[in-house]
């Protein structure tokens, strides 16, 4: 018998060392160690953590705020360790994450960021991250804001929240200017609806929309904007979603209702 | 005495059948999601630990509702529970590379995984403010889970927790109180005002029953 079955005199010991370390009642490094002394131990473990999930799951679900999804985004976008790898279409993320400062990182990364924003500041917010992000990356601090703002745009980052009139951010938008690159993610468990919904951008935000695409309530859509669209694309650019009955042409007009707007910029 | 292993012919004896047709088909959320529903989550870790964010979107869909109410029910604060569930899922994003179908399913994975997260952050939580709750709050016996939730957590829970009842009060109260507040052996003795020694025989004897029982031995 091994030193370290020394410790186990029955099966019963092993089945209890188990259950301690899955109820974390072992230290980290005791536990490493006992389970390399033991190849028996993980399995045992692996039966408790079955056992006490099952008592876990059955405390009654709960719906987070949708702002955390929004912040677990954010992180993935803020952390470059695990930044999407290029074959996925999280492209704009791993280049953004390699061109944000830690500092600017954690404000995406910050559920409290999220949470902190009321409907009618988000916009504002937005804006003032927006700017977070230019002056700090050009360096140009003896220009004015907004000199600075416009004439950076092609080449950072954007973020809109996408809200509805009353409501949390149903979407939020990050646009890569240098790549002409807009991600839209959903910030939240949206409910269902007979529709699709579809994105436009409204240039200086009272033009005319100009439609982009659909949007995908369960996942990431990516869109490659073409050049006149990336001219107009800019801080002062609003987004737009409706509920449109059957998929928009290109240069087709909306004709449903208007879910949620968004801002690049309050300016 | 102990129960034996709980079939669902017993479940739907105890409960009636007509509970059991409307647990069916689950919702999406639930903790038991069936085989299929499993093969998804599967699926989705798969192409998580290849850094696919939109599968860890899709996972979130799935199951936020569900690890948020384990969270909540371990550090009890929603603005808390949210801030470790944002830390839940990015430690699912980092670690789904070694998640092993084989070893457990999927939800147990995801569950242990917010299970930790939320003891570590009470655990600092605690040791930066008050020590510890009294026992003497922790609802041992807790029934006021309405009934559907509990059956749709699986005959595990159901099992669980019969054979939990079996257990000396004394050793039910520290498991659970292990389980749900994290609570350190140190301060499990000092709570109760026993021996250190005292409290892990206490705790290893609870254990070796519960196994017991679990396994219908």
């Amino acid at each position: 018998m091994s030193k370290g079955m020394d410790r186990y005199e029955t099966d019963d010991l092993r089945t209890a060392l188990a259950g301690e370390i899955a109820l974390g009642l072992i230290d980290a490094e005791d536990a490493a160690q006992a389970m390399a002394r033991d190849p028996q131990l993980a399995s045992e473990i692996a039966k408790w953590n079955e056992h006490f999930a099952a008592l876990a799951l059955e405390e009654p679900a709960s719906m987070p705020d949708p702002r955390v999804l929004a912040a677990v985004v954010g992180s993935l976008a803020g952390n470059p360790e695990s930044a999407p790898s290029a074959q996925h279409d999280g492209i704009a993320r791993a280049r953004v994450a390699a061109s944000l400062s830690p500092v600017r990182s954690s404000v995406l990364q910050s559920l409290a960021f999220w949470r902190g924003l009321s409907a009618a500041g988000l916009a504002v917010a937005a804006a003032a991250l927006i700017i977070a992000f230019v002056i700090p990356r050009t360096g140009l601090l003896d220009q004015s804001p907004r000199e600075v703002v416009v004439r950076e745009t092609a080449r950072v980052l954007l973020v809109s929240a996408i809200l509805p009139k009353d409501g949390p951010p149903e979407y939020v938008a990050t646009y890569d200017g240098a790549r002409g690159r807009l991600v839209v993610v959903p910030a939240a468990t949206l409910p269902s609806r007979i529709g699709i919904p579809f994105l436009w951008l409204v240039p200086n935000d009272d033009g005319e929309p100009i439609g982009i695409g659909a949007l995908d309530p369960l996942g990431t859509v990516n869109f490659d904007l073409d050049k006149a669209l990336v001219r107009v694309a800019d801080l002062r650019s609003g987004l737009v979603i409706t509920l449109e009955p059957v998929a928009v042409p290109s240069g087709g007009t909306a004709q449903g209702p208007v879910l949620a707007h968004g801002k690049f910029s309050s300016h | 005495m102990c129960p034996r292993r709980v079939s669902w012919g017993y479940v739907a004896e105890a409960f009636g059948t007509a509970l059991l047709d409307r647990m069916t088909p689950l919702p999406p959320d639930s903790a038991k999601v069936g085989a299929a529903g499993r093969a998804v989550l599967v699926d989705l870790l798969r192409r998580i630990s290849q850094q696919d964010d939109q599968a860890l979107q899709r996972l979130y869909g799935l199951t936020c509702a569900k690890l948020n109410g384990v969270i909540l029910a371990i550090v009890r604060h929603h603005a808390m529970a949210e801030e470790v569930l944002q830390d839940t899922y990015m430690n699912v994003w980092r670690q789904a590379s070694t998640y092993d179908a084989g070893l457990s399913s999927p939800m147990t994975w995801l569950a242990v995984i917010a299970r930790n997260r939320a003891i570590d952050r009470l655990r600092s939580e605690r040791s930066r403010t008050r020590p510890f709750e009294p026992l003497d709050d922790i609802d041992v016996a807790d029934d006021s889970t309405p009934v559907l939730d509990r059956m749709m957590a699986g005959q595990d829970a159901v099992h669980l927790r019969a054979c939990l009842g079996c257990l000396e009060a004394d050793q039910q109260r520290a498991i659970r109180a292990a389980f749900f507040d994290g609570l350190t052996y140190d301060e499990l003795a000092r709570r109760e005002n026993v021996p250190l020694s005292t409290m892990k025989s206490r705790i290893r004897r609870g254990l070796i029953r519960l196994r017991a029982c679990m396994d219908g031995t």
